[in-house]
């Protein structure tokens, strides 16, 4: 075994991701090709970004659900974002030692519970609670909402990694000068801290974006623009699962195309918002 | 940049692993085609209506002995045709004739069934059926002027409906006389037992299910109540007379010809002696031509 052999099979290896990423785009690209065959790029974003999705017409306008994960997006982010960066605070600054690891192995459980689980969640306290306002409670402040929960915790970590970090950079040099722990926290180490924060939002936004279980049963999965948050809608994630297992010829194209977007938007998401050094501190 | 000798090598291996992906991934699939089970295993899938009947026929199916595994999964009509059409699945369950216009595709009806709005037992609702045109005012969104059919003023529905691409759904607005897409509702979902459930939990719903697995539930405690269409009550007996207004055929279908265990399970299906299967899921029967 030389050593040339192990380093190219470690390469081989770690490029795998890579190239994943590649066979997945060819296959969703294959798929999709009876859609874009007889029309233009131009013409079938055109063909894509309407209203209308009727398959048996062949109109195949995924308007409604792509907007529908952007506003997912839109509503859990701050809503995670502010739940997590107050968590982390607590759980660093403000708990003793003891409750600060058992928070933190909280979390982490947390971090780890299958989607399905936040959705039942979703489905048994907020839908119902939300229903007293307007039945059955289903819509964009349930899926926002619970989506925001399931992604806190592992933002939380991230920017409690952060904290970590800036501590050793800079907890000495504030605690030199007298600086309370209220005031080090939230004047020093927080805006020290600005590359975690945005690191921990793009995997909770990455993640807010592609989520399928708790879209699927706390949306109402309905093809609308949803004006209120107590209106159905479907976003590109649950429209495709909900269509796939019957959809043949141009509809199940569609469906590929529209998978097509959503990855297109989590890269953008990621490039815009990943930190620069490609850590997370 | 220019392209360095190292780039170009590590565009190589990228591309190489993913040829090397692709192909082990169609290897997979050629490997699966050529095997011989020998124990069979039967693919049933689709309708939710037909499914949990099927299930328990093959339920007993097992229990005689058959050589034959076979297992049921529900997905919806134009997903368990989809399957058999793909070939993922030997048989298919549908309510519809969603292959209408397909070649190859058979279909071999077992029992006729009716789709009869449901509300709670406990709702609002002030009549015990509805006629056409209410139908057509509450499930196509023209309920959202004035006071919806059925109701006191100022009331307003939860409209359950179904997904796209179920069997009940598309002979519920074939009675309406609208295309599917018409529906207009306030949540959408998938088998027949999530609209029990929907209706079950929220006082003001209506949706529509089949009428067999509508009594079923209520017999099983369900706090939902059937209502009638155009004068007819909904019940196995009016659907055998053929005085309900909404039915349907509940069908298996297959690929072309069945083989010989496919075909000897969908008899077994048939047989009479589930007689009392069928009767207790509230469908009717219909036996082998």
């Amino acid at each position: 075994m030389t050593d040339r052999a192990v380093r190219a099979g470690f390469i081989g290896v770690g490029m795998v991701p890579a190239a994943l990423l590649v066979v997945l785009f060819v296959h969703l690209g294959a798929e999709s090709w009876p859609l874009a065959r007889d029309l233009s790029l131009v013409r079938l974003t055109g063909a894509l970004l309407r209203a209308e999705w009727s398959p048996a017409q062949a109109q195949y306008g995924i308007l409604y659900p792509f907007l529908g994960t952007l506003l997912t997006g839109a509503v859990a982010l701050p809503l995670a974002l502010a739940m997590s960066v107050s968590c982390a605070l607590v759980v660093h600054y403000f708990l003793p030692p003891a409750g600060s690891t058992v928070a933190r192995q909280a979390l982490t459980i947390l971090a780890g519970i299958p989607s399905v689980l936040y959705g039942l969640w979703g489905l048994t306290f907020v839908a119902p609670l939300l229903a007293t306002a307007r039945p059955p409670g289903l819509g964009l402040a349930a899926t926002g909402f619970v989506v925001a929960v399931m992604v806190t915790p592992t933002m939380a970590l991230a920017v409690e990694s952060g904290f970590f970090v800036a501590d050793e950079n800079l907890g000495r040099a504030a605690a030199a000068m007298g600086l309370g722990r209220a005031t080090t926290a939230f004047c020093v180490i927080l805006p020290a801290c600005k590359g975690a924060l945005v690191g921990g939002a793009m995997l909770g936004l990455a993640r807010a974006v592609g989520e399928t279980m708790v879209v699927l049963m706390l949306a109402g999965n309905v093809v609308n623009l949803p004006l209120g948050p107590l209106e159905p809608y479907r976003t590109l994630s649950s429209h495709i699962a909900l269509e796939v297992p019957f959809a043949m010829g141009g509809h199940r194209a569609a469906l590929y195309a529209a998978a097509i977007v959503l990855a297109m938007t989590v890269i953008v998401i990621v490039r815009v918002l990943a930190p620069r050094r490609g850590s997370l501190a | 940049m220019r392209p360095t000798r190292a780039r170009t090598r590590l565009v190589a291996v990228v591309v190489m692993s993913a040829l090397a992906l692709t192909l082990a991934g169609c290897g997979g699939r050629a490997a699966q085609g050529m095997r011989g089970d020998a124990a069979r295993r039967l693919q049933v899938s689709g309708s939710s209506t037909l499914g949990p009947l099927v299930a328990e026929i093959a339920n007993r199916h097992e229990d005689v002995g058959g050589t034959v595994r076979v297992d049921v999964q529900t997905g919806g009509s134009a997903a368990g045709l989809n399957q058999v059409v793909q070939g993922t699945a030997d048989i298919g369950m549908v309510t519809a004739p969603l292959y209408e216009g397909m070649d190859g595709v058979q279909p071999h009806v077992v029992a006729v069934d009716g789709v009869a709005p449901v509300v709670h037992a406990e709702g609002p609702v002030q009549v015990d059926g509805f006629t056409r045109e209410e139908l057509v005012e509450i499930f196509t969104g023209g309920a959202a002027s004035g006071t919806p059919p059925g109701l006191a003023e100022g009331q307003s529905y939860v409209v359950v409906g179904k997904a796209a691409g179920r069997g009940t759904l598309q002979v519920f607005a074939e009675y309406l006389g609208v295309p599917p897409e018409a529906q207009v509702a306030d949540v959408e979902v998938g088998d027949n037992s999530q609209v029990i459930r929907m209706v079950s939990q929220e006082k003001s719903a209506i949706g529509y299910v089949s009428i067999g697995v509508a009594l079923l539930a209520i017999e099983d405690g369900a706090p939902v109540r059937v209502l009638s269409v155009d004068g007819v009550e909904p019940s196995a007996e009016h659907v055998r007379d053929g005085l309900f207004p909404i039915t349907r055929r509940l069908e298996l279908v297959t690929r072309g010809d069945p083989d010989a265990d496919v075909l000897s399970f969908i008899d077994y299906v048939r047989s009479e002696e589930h007689e009392d299967l069928y009767r207790q899921f509230g469908f009717v029967r219909v036996p082998s031509p």
